[in-house]
């Protein structure tokens, strides 16, 4: 950037977002959301078994997003950056996003959803009606029955953890951690953006360190959420699969995409007159940069969690490569080899292809293609064995599109026309002249 | 410490401070002149009485590992504390526990480099060093292990008359591959990195054989504008470089355990778990090392507080994500319900013969680092020392316990042992620490422990630009009021 630009070049209150100028995208999204909706529930309706999946696909992958963006904020705090102060206020604008998500999230809770999702819940649930019947606890009816069916028997092993009436005691019942995952979150995201506000009330540079103290101290709870996450929701889709790696592969994923739907936020309000004074070249690139950083971090990630299951080749483990390793699913995981690392890391070595605006909106746009891909590719494959479908259930996938179209089109109508409600960039931070001028 | 203001130029009319200014990374406002004699001093002048200190018992120490391994070579691997089930014992942890060290130094020079962390400029020169002297002292293991040191080149896969065939599928090949790559590539790193200040060092000798090897070794270097150009864009690369082969290193060394089906070692975190654990244990080394360093050849302007407080804060994040390992390892011993993978953690942590490493191991590298959480603890050099000694303690039984206490206690009850290291295990170590500080404190004697070019880089007057567009700015210990301050007090802020 040629010009240094001083407090004096930037508007007193920063840029209010007008919902009027984005009203294409706003009024697409709305459309998007209310197709989605209405597929939706006819899906809930219709075939309730397939479309269970298909909500849980689409809820986890918005999560993700929730998740990276909670995480780029607590990392720009806690390491006392300034490059992206620019861009701050919008991940904590996507970050509160989380509320609603919890609300769409909703349907998971319920028991007729569970029961094709979680086969472990209905045996619970079974042990826990003849746990009433006998008078005894449901851990030992849950016994009993294992002595029937032995594959029953690490239920038993696992009661401690993965239970659905433990509500108040630690490590809690399912339902209660899930209310808790949203919880921190929601917590995180709003307290973030509260002291940012704050900040642009009363000018008080304090904030700043405030931020930074507890972005640090929210890091841990927000990693445990972020694992926690993943073990219930998805890796006990399958009650016998485990895996240590499980809660960083799915954090890799989540900062990478919501980095990309970050670039892609920004060069659209780019496009339409806003942040041209505070958003330059040097900003893409470095995001440019982390984006990069976390497509080989995934790719290290995955590798490695492959590469350990294959090698040591045990049957308890490779259950999970295995349904993703055959039939059509193999095709889906190499294009995701290629999709998802190959093909991002190529685009994204260059330097000016990474000032490019235009074409970093396509590289994120591939990537958070290739996210879903990613998010498909964990949720989907349990479904034909569990519903006993066969390895597609066939014409599934209208009721996955439907589902995705309803989360993301509904959060991202919601978000755009909240966008308004405070400026784009936080005017009054100490670090913003840092971030402005940043040159790497 | 003496305090020179650091005056803002322009006072808007209200008066408040917009800007959070950045803790300057050289102190009192050094000069270039005076940072490049402080530095060069070191070389040029008499080493203080406690470098003589320290170098003898070095000397003798290295004296003893070199007694140790001729001992074993002349008597067999057998001197050495392994039998079954225990064949992996203290070697592969030292050996592990060396190459962990041996990352601070790339991850200081390459990704923070990357990562454009301009603190680094103090420290990454020291830490290089020490990477590749723990490199030294890792290697030394498992070549020693093999039994017959001189057919250790049958590593190599290069032709030879006795038809060996190197196993490529085994990850302790890859391990050669990849150590002794990432030796290489770091040895080059530094060596360019040093290329700048062998050149000062050169003009500033008198004519004689100093002279004559700085000069040799500095590659006609005249910091012309072609020459930083050209240094600059060789160092870029070597970062990027760098970078990949500091994660593969120790993933790799995780792989020795985590392909094998061996309860306790086979899990899927461990790659990102080494390398975490390898950047906590090489930070705390470098604390180590540079603390009494900076206090002995008065270096505390440019290894300032702020540095070390980066570091400790580097400690507590990467101690924290080493717990978050330790943690989740137990959790999916709990989790994945296998009863082999449960036992072997309950006996590491709750009933086995060795629970006293495993409760060393978790309170050193995980709550001692948490002290960190404390300003005052970041700020207090006896406790930076004290956590940083806890952690260069932690790290080392966190080997042991993935290692020996893993193997005492196998698959088959009928093979149960409980390992007990020899004279010569304990010895030998010792000794590759007497190795490792005798060439640190050759490196401090003969080689400029600071990149003088790099750091002067970092000082506000070499930014052209710096009183272009002043604005009122405050620093962090004014606003906050810190009770220790380091930084002069800023002007009408």
């Amino acid at each position: 950037m040629s010009h240094h630009v001083t407090f004096k070049d930037l508007p007193e209150g920063g840029e209010k977002f007008d919902p009027a100028k984005g009203s294409k995208l706003i009024g697409a999204f709305a459309v998007i959301g209310g197709l989605g909706l209405v597929g939706s529930i006819y899906g809930f309706v219709a075939h309730a078994d397939v479309f269970s999946y298909s909500w849980l696909f689409a809820i986890f992958f918005a999560f993700t997003v929730m998740v990276g963006s909670c995480f780029w904020i607590l990392l720009h705090n806690a390491s006392n950056s300034s490059w992206g102060v620019v861009i701050r206020r919008l991940f904590e604008n996507l970050a509160n996003m989380v509320p609603v998500l919890a609300i769409l999230a909703l349907p998971l809770l319920l028991p007729s959803v569970q029961s094709h999702l979680y086969e472990w819940m209905n045996h619970h649930r079974e042990a826990a009606h003849h746990a009433q019947e006998a008078g005894i606890s449901v851990k030992e009816a849950l016994h009993h029955m294992a002595e029937e069916n032995q594959h029953l028997h690490v239920l038993v092993e696992k009661f401690g953890y993965l239970n659905i009436t433990k509500h108040f005691v630690p490590p809690f019942s399912w339902q209660t951690r899930f209310l808790l995952y949203f919880f921190v979150l929601w917590y995180i995201a709003r307290h973030m953006r509260g002291l940012s506000l704050r900040q642009e009330q009363d000018g008080d540079i304090r904030h700043t360190i405030a931020a930074r103290n507890s972005s640090c101290r929210w890091l841990f709870p927000f990693a445990l959420t972020a694992t926690f996450a993943s073990v219930d929701w998805l890796m006990s889709l399958d009650y016998t699969w485990f895996s240590t790696m499980w809660g960083v592969y799915i954090f890799a994923g989540s900062a990478w995409a919501s980095m990309a739907i970050m670039i892609m936020l920004v060069a659209w309000l780019r496009s339409l007159g806003y942040l041209q004074k505070v958003v330059s070249e040097e900003h893409y690139h470095l995001m440019g940069k982390l984006l990069f950083a976390f497509t080989v971090f995934w790719a290290y990630i995955a590798f490695s969690q492959y590469f350990l299951i294959w090698y040591a080749n045990i049957t308890e483990e490779t259950r999970f490569y295995l349904i993703r390793n055959t039939a059509g699913w193999r095709w889906v995981s190499i294009f995701i080899v290629v999709g998802h690392f190959i093909g991002p890391f190529i685009l994204l070595l260059s330097q000016p292809r990474k000032k490019n605006p235009v074409v970093m909106v396509t590289v994120c746009l591939w990537i958070i293609f290739m996210h879903v891909v990613d998010m498909y590719w964990n949720v989907i494959p349990e479904r034909g064995p569990s519903l006993g479908l066969g390895v597609l259930a066939p014409g599934a996938i209208w009721g996955d599109i439907f589902a995705l179209m309803a989360v993301v089109g509904t959060m991202g109508f919601l978000f755009l026309r909240k966008l308004g409600g405070n400026s784009l960039y936080p005017w009054r931070d100490p670090r913003l002249l840092e971030s402005v001028n940043v040159v790497n | 410490m003496e305090a020179t203001a650091t005056a803002p130029a322009h006072t808007p009319a209200d008066g408040a401070p917009r800007v959070l200014e950045r803790e300057p990374l050289v102190l009192n406002n050094r000069s270039y002149s005076w940072i490049t004699n402080r530095i060069c001093g070191i070389v040029e002048n008499k080493q203080p009485g406690l470098w003589w200190l320290l170098f003898v018992p070095s000397v003798i120490l290295t004296g003893v590992m070199v007694f140790c391994f001729v001992y074993l070579i002349s008597t067999g691997v057998g001197v050495w504390g392994q039998k079954q089930p225990v064949a992996w014992a203290w070697d592969i942890t030292n050996f592990v526990f060396w190459i962990g060290i041996g990352h601070a130094g790339t991850l200081i020079s390459a990704i923070l480099f990357l990562t454009r962390q301009k603190w680094r400029t103090s420290v990454n020169r020291a830490a290089e060093a020490m990477t590749l002297f723990a490199v030294m002292c890792a290697g030394l293991f498992p070549a020693f292990h093999v039994g017959r040191v001189w057919m250790v080149w049958f590593l190599a896969p290069i032709p030879n008359a006795n038809a060996i065939w190197q196993n490529f599928k085994s990850p302790l090949l890859w391990d050669v591959f990849a150590v002794s790559t990432y030796f290489t590539v770091s040895v080059i790193f530094w060596y360019i990195g040093l290329i700048p200040d062998l050149a000062t060092l050169r003009d500033r000798c008198k004519p004689g054989l100093k002279k004559m090897l700085y000069g040799t070794f500095a590659l006609g270097w005249r910091g012309g504008n072609r020459h930083w150009s050209h240094y600059e864009t060789a160092y870029m690369l070597l970062a990027a470089l760098s970078t990949p082969l500091v994660l593969s290193v120790h993933s790799v060394v995780s792989f020795d355990f985590a392909t094998s089906v061996v309860p306790g070692w086979h899990t899927t975190i461990f790659p990102p778990y080494f390398v975490a654990g390898a950047i906590f244990g090489g930070f705390a080394m470098v604390l180590t090392l540079m603390i009494p360093a900076r206090k002995i050849y008065g270096l505390q302007d440019l290894i300032t507080p702020k540095h070390i407080d980066n570091m400790a804060k580097i400690i507590l994040l990467t101690g924290t994500i080493v717990g978050y390992a330790y943690s989740m390892e137990f959790f999916m011993a709990y989790y994945g319900a296998n009863k082999f993978e449960l036992q072997t953690f309950q006996l590491r942590g709750l009933y086995g013969p060795s629970t006293w490493a495993y409760y060393f191991m978790f309170s050193f590298n995980v709550f001692a680092p948490q002290l960190f959480w404390i300003r005052w603890c970041r700020h207090n050099m006896w406790m930076v020392m004290f956590v940083c000694m806890c952690v260069n303690a932690g790290m080392w039984f966190e080997r042991y316990v993935i290692i020996a206490t893993t193997l005492e206690r196998h698959l088959t009850p009928g093979s149960w042992r409980t390992y007990e290291a020899t004279w010569v295990d304990k010895v030998t170590f010792l000794g590759t620490f007497g190795f490792f500080m005798m060439l640190f404190l050759l490196f401090l004697r003969f080689l400029p422990v600071i990149a003088i070019g790099e750091v002067k880089g970092v000082l506000p007057q070499s930014n052209p630009h710096q009183d272009d567009h002043p604005e009122t700015g405050i620093q962090e210990e004014d606003l906050m009021d810190y009770a220790d301050r380091h930084v002069a007090k800023t002007v009408n802020a």
